[in-house]
């Protein structure tokens, strides 16, 4: 259960840090997304937040030192998946 | 020509990746791969898996062995059985300083004559020594790439001005755009993971590269320094060993466990066995730091008494033992280690597309279609590594499943390792370039397919599974190599051989050079 919640939390972290990037806020302000770009200061604290909160959760399973290089580790997966999901790797084949 | 800090670091970063990239990938891959270590070996050792481990059993049936048979030795080690590794792995040093090894049946304590194979320690060895070279080269070999890797690293995060702002870019299917920023992306998400992965591992073999600090403080020994990072000296015992009887090991588990709970061991080490002297230390199994500090508890093996920890805590050997922690990650569960392995497998994907990049990108630029040696021989060995190590690796399993190596026999397994990867090699030499990819990830898509059908073949025939329980061990890895099968379909199918590509772009752009020059 904690592995799924700590996955979902890094992926909202990501699509937080992603909609309010300097290549993406463009885009964002005509998507349904438009109120995040509003804010993008606060749409980043949330998500380095949000990335805090993963591993106050990992350090409930792990030590305070596993669970610091758990997160580093984890978001490389949750990243590149991301990463793939955003650019529409799918459509393309 | 003064070329900017940029430039001159996009000069070094692909110099330098190129001349050390093929190895690099090597190391990367079988390091990847030796998160799964003793998973391989037990898939490749069928006989384990029907094993059930009981610790108190496989603790007492090892002592009693080492009392039977190495009664006057000087230092005994248990490598006590575990639900990953399930038989007893002994070392004792004999009087005269020699070591032997046993690997003991849990239960029994019968020993056991097992086939040569080397099951994931291949890999492991492979990965950190080069297996054939004699050691020292071999590791030297590793630090200097190691270095030439953080070298080149830092040199690309230099190159790469626009890390944040490309962070999430990734233009699919365009070509050498497509390659470049699949290499930026594959670098910068697991950038973290690359540069502790490099450094600790530049790190831990220190004394390789800088041997002079060692050399000077341990004029005469120098690797007493590991026995010294590792455990505190007591007060110096000036007392000569005297024969007297050890307590029975079952006094010592009963008091770890009133100290510990129920837990497991990972290893029993005795110090001067059978003396008055004689120190028995229990080491927990579970890691729950990543300096490697497994809970330890030391007892004067005659009277019983708890001895104070001789564990060496001073801040040097902390920073030591996390060196060794994080790299080698002992401290992961499956989930963490399931991620340590992806990051392992996206830098070979980075070094991979480094190299693609490097080779498309000169054969953009050839304005003729001469043969040219250097470009030949990266494509074939960007191939024959890319695509020829994955399949040697994969015919090293093939080779378990299909020849039987008995014990003290020569390892073909290795054997068909090195014969695989220098079959790839020639096989890319003589193969015309618009077949070069397509044809070697066919075998790779092949072989990767079929042999999880052997395996499951295989153990039905030697009657090694008789449910889903005994088979998940050898499904597991199964699982990955139909993964892998499914990365070449991929690949095979969806990316255009990337040769082809730069062959067809070169002759329009030959075209066109030649009906502008005749007009």
């Amino acid at each position: 259960m904690i592995w799924i919640t700590v996955t979902g939390l890094i992926w909202l972290a990501c699509f937080g840090f992603y909609t309010v990037s300097e290549k993406q806020i463009i885009k964002t302000r005509t998507s349904r997304y438009a109120l995040l770009s509003a804010f993008p200061v606060l749409v980043k604290l949330t998500s380095g937040i949000i990335l805090c909160m993963v591993m106050w959760l990992l350090s409930a399973q792990f030590s305070k030192s596993i669970s610091f290089v758990a997160l580093w580790v984890l978001l490389s997966p949750v990243l590149f998946v991301f990463i793939l999901k955003i650019n529409h790797l799918g459509k393309k084949l | 020509m003064h070329k900017s800090v940029r430039q001159s670091m996009a000069w070094l970063h692909s110099w330098l990746g190129l001349s050390f990239g093929w190895l690099l990938f090597a190391i990367f891959l079988t390091g990847a791969v030796t998160y799964y270590r003793h998973e391989i070996t037990m898939w490749m050792q069928p006989q384990f898996a029907s094993m059930q481990v009981n610790q108190d059993t496989a603790v007492k049936t090892a002592y009693q062995y080492l009392q039977q048979h190495a009664a006057d030795a000087q230092h005994w080690y248990i490598g006590v059985a575990h639900p990953a590794a399930p038989v007893n792995k002994i070392y004792w040093q004999t009087p005269d300083g020699h070591y032997e090894m046993r690997t003991l049946d849990a239960s029994t304590g019968r020993e056991l004559t097992l086939s040569a194979t080397q099951g994931g320690d291949f890999f492991y060895n492979f990965h950190f020594q080069l297996y054939g070279l004699p050691y020292t080269i071999g590791r030297l070999m590793v630090t200097i790439a190691a270095f030439i890797m953080l070298i080149t690293l830092i040199s690309g995060i230099i190159t790469h001005k626009k890390i944040l702002t490309d962070f999430f870019t990734l233009r699919t299917f365009k070509g050498q755009r497509s390659y470049l920023d699949f290499h930026n992306v594959s670098s910068v998400i697991a950038l973290p993971f690359f540069l502790t992965i490099t450094f600790t591992g530049l790190a831990i073999f220190f004394y390789i590269i800088l041997p002079s600090g060692m050399k000077k403080v341990y004029p005469e020994h120098p690797f007493q320094y590991f026995e010294d990072i590792q455990t505190v000296n007591g007060s110096a015992i000036s007392t000569a060993p005297v024969k007297s009887n050890m307590l029975p090991v079952q006094h010592f588990t009963t008091t770890v466990q009133q100290h510990w709970g129920k837990t497991e061991f990972e290893s029993i080490t005795v110090k001067q066995p059978n003396t008055q002297l004689a120190q028995i230390t229990f080491t927990e199994l579970k890691d729950h730091s990543i300096t490697r500090n497994q809970a330890q508890l030391t007892f004067n093996a005659t009277t019983g008494k708890l001895l104070k920890n001789t564990r060496n805590d001073s801040a040097i050997a902390t920073l030591n033992a996390g060196v060794y922690g994080l790299h080698m990650a002992r401290f992961a569960d499956p989930v963490l280690r399931l991620a340590l392995f992806f990051s392992g497998l996206l830098g070979c994907a980075m070094i991979a597309s480094g190299l693609l990049l490097w080779s498309l990108k000169r054969q953009m630029q050839k304005k003729s279609v001469r043969f040219h040696l250097g470009y030949y021989l990266v494509n074939r060995l960007n191939i024959s590594i890319i695509l020829g190590l994955p399949l040697a690796m994969l015919g090293y399993l093939y080779a378990n499943r299909l020849i039987n190596i008995p014990a003290g026999a020569p390892n073909y397994e290795i054997y068909s390792f090195f014969i695989i990867w220098i079959g790839s090699f020639m096989l890319a030499c003589l193969m015309p370039q618009q077949h070069l990819w397509k044809t070697q990830l066919k075998v790779l898509m092949g072989a990767a397919f079929m042999l999880p059908l052997i395996d499951m073949y295989y153990l039905v025939s030697q009657h090694d599974i008789d449910s889903f329980k005994s088979y998940w061990p050898f499904l597991r890895i199964d699982l990955m190599l139909w993964l892998l099968a499914l990365l070449a379909y991929f690949l095979h199918q969806n990316i255009h051989p990337i040769q082809q590509k730069a062959v067809r772009k070169i002759q329009t752009k030959l075209k066109t050079v030649q009906q502008g020059s005749s007009s």
